[in-house]
């Protein structure tokens, strides 16, 4: 037994010092350069981050991207993973892999793509002036809807194959179950469908809104420098403006908030179930 | 007027007929089982009673009203699911309660609904209990309880006792057949289990291939199976095949692979005819008067059930003989061997040869 036990350990090993050398370490690296000062250990970093005005907008910032994207993922995936869960055989496997393939390609390439898409003369625009919804090319390049709509969409697998995950895991038979207890199509989605969809919620949404805030490349394709959030401050701040320890400390702000919210996500969805 | 009135009712997927011009009559406080093999139409049946699923043609009127395409839950009628369907995320108590609080009963009304319920099924106290923290017989009684707090018009039961294991099985029939009795709820009940059927039912319907084959209480199914179907499919039985060599339009002589038999029936002289006998009206040895007839077979095997015995012997290629002989007796009867047996021509039925 022992024996099968210190084997089975043996074979977390390699993951073990993956994390450690590849995660843990550059982490410490992280936190201790946010804590460094030119004569030892200082908070004078933090305390010059937080108290600048600036910070907070782009904290803001930051937050409020993520979140919309974050709903917007929601809105759109969440029912997309119903119906994936209720289609079968071929056109399920199409379904699934025209999710899945988009992973295949670079985030740049698909931030570009967009930029392509949603400039003036740009597909997106061509579509609205020829279905006759605007009369002239709408402006979606450096706005925060173009931005929506990219990185919504970029993100959007990561909320949908959690969320089909879990739902397709539900046994259709409870739905009936519920119907010919009276319970009429909302109540059955409200009291059984939703709840029970709810680890997939949470996967989706820690998923997504974590991916939000660390964007990189996304916001700064489609909005350009003028828009800073977190990621990209870290990189103005390392590359630019030659200041480790200002990125330092927005790195371990970043990765405060996500930590924070992934962790609320699970919480905050429980009274739902 | 029949309290519930299936009226010709078909369905077909695709190009396969599920259910064909079925129909169905079930008085009010009635136990009805649906009997049959799986593929037999009954889930559809069921499904098409609780509107789950629409019927192509045909009516279902409960209690004088046209159920027609009423949503499922708009009908007052529930259903206990084979392996239960219990909410996993609600407790024992949210799970009985969801009816009532789906038809928006008020917050006491439910509470007592709930507590008398799960006194009924003999599960107090286990309220705030996760489903997942109870056995399967008690899981059982949740989903009971569950369908009957709306306090249904009708009850239907898929299969209910198929996951549960012989003995809790055997119990929980008693319980589940005393429950709806003293409820006088009326009942449909899905099984395959022919025993479970006849040992529950006020009658029994046994289904083929999208029709029933035949409607009766369980002794009438079991003494007088109406078709070839239903003698094979409720219990075991002797099968004899043979050619019609005399008749006088009623008495008979059937020429089998063992030789002559004596039977009755209305069959004309080398007609091809089916001859059934239950194994308990078959005994060892010659017969007794004219009234009896008898064959000498080669015994195969027999199988030891306790008290009584089976006795298997061969004849022709579709043909079986099972014998119910006292355990002593079977003793003598060796596979190898060759035995007597014989019968009552009156206890055996006589069909047209499928």
């Amino acid at each position: 037994m022992n024996g099968v036990r210190s084997s089975m350990a043996l074979l977390v090993l390699p993951a073990l010092l993956a994390a450690t050398l590849l995660f843990a370490l550059p982490l410490c690296l992280l936190l201790a350069g946010s804590l460094r000062g030119p004569t030892g250990w200082t908070t004078a970093n933090f305390i010059s981050f937080l108290g600048s005005a600036y910070s907070w907008q782009v904290i803001g910032r930051t937050l409020r991207l993520a979140t919309l994207t974050t709903l917007v993922c929601l809105v759109i995936g969440y029912p997309a993973a119903f119906a994936l869960a209720r289609t079968r055989g071929v056109v399920q496997s199409l379904c699934v892999a025209a999710l899945l393939l988009p992973l295949s390609v670079s985030v740049i390439v698909k931030a570009f793509g967009w930029t392509i898409l949603l400039r003036g003369n740009g597909v997106v625009n061509l579509l609205l002036q020829g279905i006759g919804l605007t009369s002239g090319p709408v402006r979606f390049l450096f706005t925060e809807t173009g931005l929506l709509i990219g990185i919504s969409n970029i993100f959007l697998p990561y909320m949908v194959l959690p969320l089909y995950a879990v739902v397709r895991q539900i046994d259709p038979r409870l739905a009936d179950a519920a119907t010919t207890l009276g319970g009429g199509p909302f109540h059955v989605f409200r009291r059984v469908l939703v709840p029970l969809s709810m680890p997939g919620v949470v996967a989706g949404v820690s998923l997504v809104f974590s991916l939000a805030t660390g964007a990189y490349v996304i916001p700064t394709l489609l909005m350009g420098d003028a828009y800073q959030t977190l990621p990209v401050e870290i990189a103005t701040s390392f590359l630019f403006l030659q200041d480790p320890a200002r990125g330092s400390v927005a790195g371990v702000v970043l990765l405060l908030l996500s930590l924070l919210v992934v962790a609320a996500s699970g919480r905050l969805a429980r009274p739902l179930r | 007027m029949a309290y519930l009135a299936v009226e010709r009712v078909s369905k077909r997927f695709r190009s396969t007929v599920v259910l064909e011009e079925l129909s169905l009559q079930v008085a009010r406080g009635e136990f009805v089982s649906l009997l049959g093999p799986s593929g037999c139409g009954k889930t559809t049946l069921l499904r098409i009673l609780a509107g789950l699923l629409a019927a192509d043609t045909g009516s279902v009127a409960l209690d004088g009203h046209d159920l027609g395409r009423l949503p499922p839950h708009r009908r007052n009628v529930s259903v206990v699911f084979q392996n239960y369907a219990l909410f996993p995320h609600l407790t024992v108590a949210e799970n009985v309660a969801f009816g009532p609080r789906a038809r928006g009963r008020s917050g006491g009304d439910i509470a007592r609904t709930v507590e008398r319920l799960l006194a009924l099924v003999q599960l107090p106290d286990m309220g705030d209990r996760r489903i997942s923290a109870l056995s399967g017989g008690q899981q059982q009684r949740v989903a009971m309880a569950r369908a009957l707090a709306t306090e249904p018009d009708l009850i239907l039961l898929d299969e209910p006792l198929s996951a549960l294991d012989r003995k809790l099985r055997e119990t929980m029939q008693v319980e589940l057949r005393r429950l709806l009795r003293d409820l006088g709820m009326t009942a449909i009940f899905v099984t395959h289990d022919q025993e479970e059927a006849l040992a529950l039912s006020d009658r029994v319907a046994v289904m083929n291939a999208g029709r029933i084959e035949q409607l009766d209480t369980s002794e009438a199914v079991y003494a007088r199976p109406a078709t070839p179907f239903v003698l094979d499919f409720v219990g075991q039985s002797t099968v004899l095949h043979g050619t019609v060599g005399a008749s006088d339009g009623r008495a008979l002589t059937i020429d089998t692979a063992l030789g002559p038999v004596h039977a009755s029936g209305p069959f004309a002289r080398g007609s091809r005819v089916m001859l059934a006998v239950r194994p308990e009206h078959m005994q060892p040895g010659a017969a007794a008067d004219d009234s009896w007839t008898s064959v000498t077979t080669p015994v195969a095997g027999q199988t030891f059930l306790g008290r009584i015995c089976l006795l298997y012997c061969s004849g022709g290629p579709a043909d079986r003989i099972i014998v119910e002989v006292p355990a002593q007796v079977a003793a003598s009867l060796s596979a190898g061997g060759s035995a007597t047996v014989s019968w009552r021509i009156a206890d055996a039925l006589v069909f047209p040869a499928p």
